[in-house]
Parts: structure tokens; C-alpha cells; sequence
């Protein structure tokens, strides 16, 4: 008999540096800010391409107090998550039945090779011309974005799952059902996680990147409108918000990860 | 044997029972691929009596991982078949298996990887669970219930997939190397315990090794097969007493290793 197979590890790129709220973090940043407040007070008055932080603190005040902030933001965030909803819902359906079906994946494997490299914004003319230029294009965009990754990651969690595990279902009489609810579900669960890690990410950039070019609200709309404006306190002061939901963002992906993959350390979890 | 002494053993231990559990006729596999037809397997006959702890060692790509699968119902012969004797032929393909450290499901703590196949059939909650937790007493990891199979030692995942097997009263257990990836010491320890858990509860067991040690000291008898194309070259009966005792017994089993050494010199040496 030859050797163990090798436990199946996801294997991807290294995950981003997570946001710890240690006292370090806090402190570094502390420092920064602090730093530029006096560089930029030293010079007299407040430069225009660098604002004091105070002035941008000052600008996301207003935001919020006059309700822009809400709406635009409550906007991106509706986009990100039905997006997400749907792109990476449709990705992890379609990936299971590809990962389980070999006649489903010979038809499908060359339609995915040819479309997954064209870059995600470069659909976007192409749905609005289908689909007009209200939301429906827009999610339409991001849910495209965030379909691939998932797809690709449930396609390959399933195929690797260790055959061992399925034998060993087989022996103890799983039926079809049982088989994919306790053995093949769980057992691609670390790369469906994985794939819904890139597909928030996807749905997130794609999400500022159709509200840049073709949106009246959110936040990407917001930051296009105060570069054409040519307020940049504010476009400090929204880069600081996108920042936030990214970090928001990455969160709460780890912690879904965390909850349904209890068994992976939280290493493999974040990754 | 002097009549009492066989009566002393047969007070402690419960005779083997010689009803037949099943029997192989004419078992052969070819796997066809690409670079044509392999022969794994060809013209085993083998019969295993109800209780029989059976040990089949052989080299390495013999076939008698193919030959365990086969009789798990894991894959159909290209010739001959298995033949389950009366009430063994409703558990056909739902055997114990047990094969190497990755066996156990690591997304289920230890208690629900050995109640998996009471779920499966059925069993209500709180007595699978129940049940399951009397076998993880059993193989010693009644501490460790709600652990991952990643936070146990291999020994422990080793005792976890025995324990999976032994639950769901399957009669016949069918082991495939499954101390084969151990150290010595623990896999030393290893068989002592699974010789202490079959000797409680005892049921057919298939014990598939390349250890000839191992098949010596566990099995009443050992199968010993050929290299490719696999066939059994002998089939020996090890009469040493039970319970076995690895250092009390070493002289006497020294020979029958001895034995199965030189019965596979010849059939390694042409191994390509």
C-alpha cells in the first residue's frame, strides 16, 4: 500500500494581515496621526493635499451629522451583501453540482476558463446596455465578481475531498444524502471558505468600482463626486470610511469561517 | 495440548466460535489503464470462520489492499466473489473499516466521528451518544469527547477510527494497515490495546499489514500473499495462547515469522 494520502490542505495566497485591536496597532496609528497633525500645523495653514487629520476628522463629522454619511454608506453596504448574496450563493450551488457531476463540469470548465480572466469592470458597459442603468446592472457587476471565486474554490473543495472519508462514509451505509449533508459538504467546507473570503473581497472593490463610474449614491459615487469637486478633506475622509469596511468586512468573514469550520485552527480559518 | 490447559484458556477466553463468516472463490482484479491491463489480484480462495482474528501480509503492491476492499464491498471483482454465510449476508458493505491516520472525519468531534454510524442509521441522539461515549471509554479517550481529531496524537485518531468501527456492533472489522503510519513504541502499544478491545468484544477481524511482526502477534492465522499478481502463497495457523503476551511469546513466534520470512524472500526478489 503506498503512503497516506496528505491531509487536504486549502492551499491559496497568503490571507491579508488581520486587524488585531491591540494596544500596538492603536499606538502606531496614534503616532502617525499625531505626527502629520504637527507636521501640518508647523506649516502655518493646512495644505490642500494634506489636510490635518483634525480637518478630516472634522469633514467625516459633517458626514455624519447631516445623514450623507448613512445613506451613502447604508447604499455600498446593500450592494456588497446582496452581491454577495447572490453571486457567491449562485457559485457555491453551481460548484457543488460541478464538483459532483463530471458531464455538468465538461460542459461548463470551458465557459469559466474563457470568462473568469476578463477583469469584472470590464463587463459592466455590456450590463448596462442589458439591463439599464438602475440597480439591477449594478448587482448584476458585483454578484459576477463575486461568482468566480466562489465557484472555483467550492468546484475544487469538492474535488479534493480525501476518498478515504468517502469510502469510509460508503462503509458505514451513507445514502446520497447523507453523503453530501455530513461528509462532502463539511469536507470542502475549508475551501468554500476560502472562496467566500475572495468573494467578499471581489464584491467589495467591485461594489466602490461600479458606485465610481456609474452611481448617484455610495460611497464610491461619494469619493468620485469630492475628487471632482476637488474636496479632498472629504476624499481623505471616505478612504478612511472604505478602509473601515474593509476591515468590517474581513471581520466578519473570519468570524463565519470561525462558526462553520469550528474544527479549523483559526490559522487556516483566516486564510 | 494437555486437556486442561485448554480448558483453563477456554475459561477465561470464549472459544473461537467455527462457524464460517465468509469465504472468497476465486477472487481476481485486473485494473485496465492507459499503459494496459494489471493484474492485482488472481485466484484467491479464502475462508474466515465467525470471531477469527486474520492477518494477511504480503509485499507491497500484492493486492491485499484490493483484496480488504473487495471484501469491504468497496469494489467488485473482475472474477469471483464473496460469499457472506446467513445473517452476515444483510451486512454486506457495512463493515467496521478501519484504514490509516486519516480516516477520521476531522470536521467532527471525537464522540460524533464514532457515532457517525449510528446517525446514519437512525439511532436517536442521546443514545448514539451514549453509545458512543461507552466506546470512547473503551479505546481510552473518554477525556477527550469534544476534541478535533487534529488536537489528538496520531495513536489517539488511530484509537478513535477502532472505537468508529466497534460502535455500530458490526460483526466483521476490516483493518487496512491502520498502525501503519505509527512509530514502533506506539504502535507496540497500539496492538496490545487492540488486542485487549477485540479480547472484551470480540468480532471477525481482517488485519491487512505489511508487518509480519504485527500479523504474527495479532492473528490466529495468517494469510501470506504473493507480489503482483497477488495470491495467497500460505496460509498459517498461529497457535499461541491468548491473551498474547509480545515478550512471553517472542521465542515461539519467532519461528513462524522465521516461516513467513522465507515464504516471501522468493516472491520480494522478483518484485520489479
Amino acid at each position: 500500500m503506498s503512503s497516506a494520502p496528505a491531509e487536504i490542505r486549502p492551499t491559496t495566497a497568503p490571507a491579508a494581515v488581520p486587524v488585531r485591536w491591540s494596544l500596538r496597532f492603536l499606538g502606531v496609528w496614534l503616532a502617525i496621526l499625531l505626527a502629520l497633525e504637527l507636521f501640518v500645523q508647523s506649516e502655518g495653514h493646512a495644505s490642500l493635499f494634506l489636510p490635518a487629520p483634525s480637518a478630516i476628522a472634522m469633514s467625516l463629522w459633517k458626514m455624519i451629522a447631516d445623514g450623507s454619511l448613512a445613506m451613502n454608506l447604508s447604499a455600498t453596504m446593500s450592494r456588497i451583501a446582496l452581491g454577495l448574496l447572490c453571486g457567491a450563493g449562485l457559485g457555491v450551488m453551481l460548484g457543488l453540482a460541478m464538483g459532483t457531476s463530471k458531464r455538468l463540469r465538461r460542459v461548463i470548465d470551458p465557459l469559466v476558463a474563457a470568462i473568469h480572466p476578463i477583469p469584472r469592470l470590464a463587463f459592466f458597459p455590456l450590463l448596462i446596455v442589458l439591463l439599464g442603468v438602475g440597480e439591477t446592472s449594478k448587482l448584476a457587476a458585483v454578484s459576477l465578481g463575486a461568482f468566480f471565486p466562489m465557484l472555483l474554490n467550492t468546484v475544487a473543495g469538492v474535488r479534493g475531498m480525501n476518498p478515504v472519508h468517502l469510502e469510509v462514509a460508503r462503509n458505514y451505509g451513507a445514502d446520497r444524502r447523507q453523503m453530501f449533508l455530513h461528509v462532502l459538504l463539511p469536507g470542502s467546507m475549508p475551501l468554500m471558505l476560502t472562496g467566500l473570503r475572495l468573494s467578499a473581497n471581489v464584491a467589495f472593490h467591485s461594489t466602490i468600482g461600479v458606485e465610481m463610474v456609474g452611481s448617484r449614491n455610495g460611497m464610491g459615487a461619494m469619493l468620485w463626486l469630492s475628487w471632482q469637486t476637488f474636496r479632498i478633506d472629504h476624499l481623505y475622509a471616505i478612504l478612511v470610511v472604505i478602509a473601515a469596511i474593509g476591515i468590517g468586512l474581513a471581520t466578519l468573514i473570519r468570524w463565519v469561517a470561525h462558526r462553520s469550520a469550528p474544527w479549523m485552527s483559526d490559522r487556516a480559518a483566516a486564510a | 495440548m494437555v486437556a486442561t490447559s485448554v480448558a483453563e484458556s477456554s475459561a477465561r477466553y470464549a472459544p473461537r466460535d467455527r462457524a464460517r463468516h465468509f469465504t472468497c472463490e476465486g477472487l481476481g482484479q485486473t485494473f485496465t489503464g492507459e499503459r494496459g491491463a494489471v493484474t492485482a489480484l488472481t485466484d484467491v480462495a479464502l475462508a474466515v470462520d465467525v470471531n477469527e482474528f486474520l492477518c494477511i501480509v504480503g509485499p507491497s503492491g500484492c493486492g491485499k489492499s484490493t483484496l480488504l476492499r473487495i471484501i469491504a464491498d468497496l469494489q467488485a471483482p473482475t472474477t469471483g466473489a464473496v460469499r457472506f454465510e446467513g445473517e452476515h449476508a444483510a451486512h454486506r458493505g457495512r463493515n467496521g473499516l478501519v484504514v490509516q491516520e486519516h480516516g477520521t472525519f476531522p470536521w467532527m468531534s471525537a464522540v460524533d466521528n464514532v457515532a457517525f454510524g449510528l446517525k446514519l442509521a437512525g439511532v436517536p441522539v442521546t443514545e448514539r451518544r451514549a453509545r458512543a461515549t461507552a466506546y470512547l471509554e473503551r479505546v481510552g479517550l473518554a477525556a477527550f469527547a469534544q476534541h478535533y481529531p487534529h488536537e489528538l496524537s496520531v495513536g489517539m485518531r488511530q484509537r478513535l477510527g477502532i472505537g468508529r468501527a466497534m460502535v455500530g456492533q458490526a460483526p466483521l472489522l476490516l483493518m487496512d494497515e491502520p498502525f501503519g503510519a505509527l512509530d514502533a513504541q506506539t504502535r507496540r502499544h497500539m496492538q496490545n490495546e487492540l488486542l485487549g478491545i477485540w479480547a472484551a468484544d470480540r468480532r471477525t477481524v481482517v488485519f491487512v499489514t505489511h508487518d509480519i511482526d504485527e500479523a504474527v502477534l495479532l492473528g490466529d492465522r495468517v494469510v501470506v500473499m504473493s507480489g503482483r499478481p497477488g495470491r495467497v502463497l500460505a496460509d498459517i495457523p498461529v497457535p499461541l495462547a491468548r491473551p498474547r503476551d509480545f515478550r512471553r511469546d517472542a521465542a515461539e513466534a519467532r519461528g513462524i515469522i522465521e516461516d513467513v520470512w522465507r515464504l516471501l524472500e522468493p516472491s520480494s526478489a522478483v518484485e520489479p
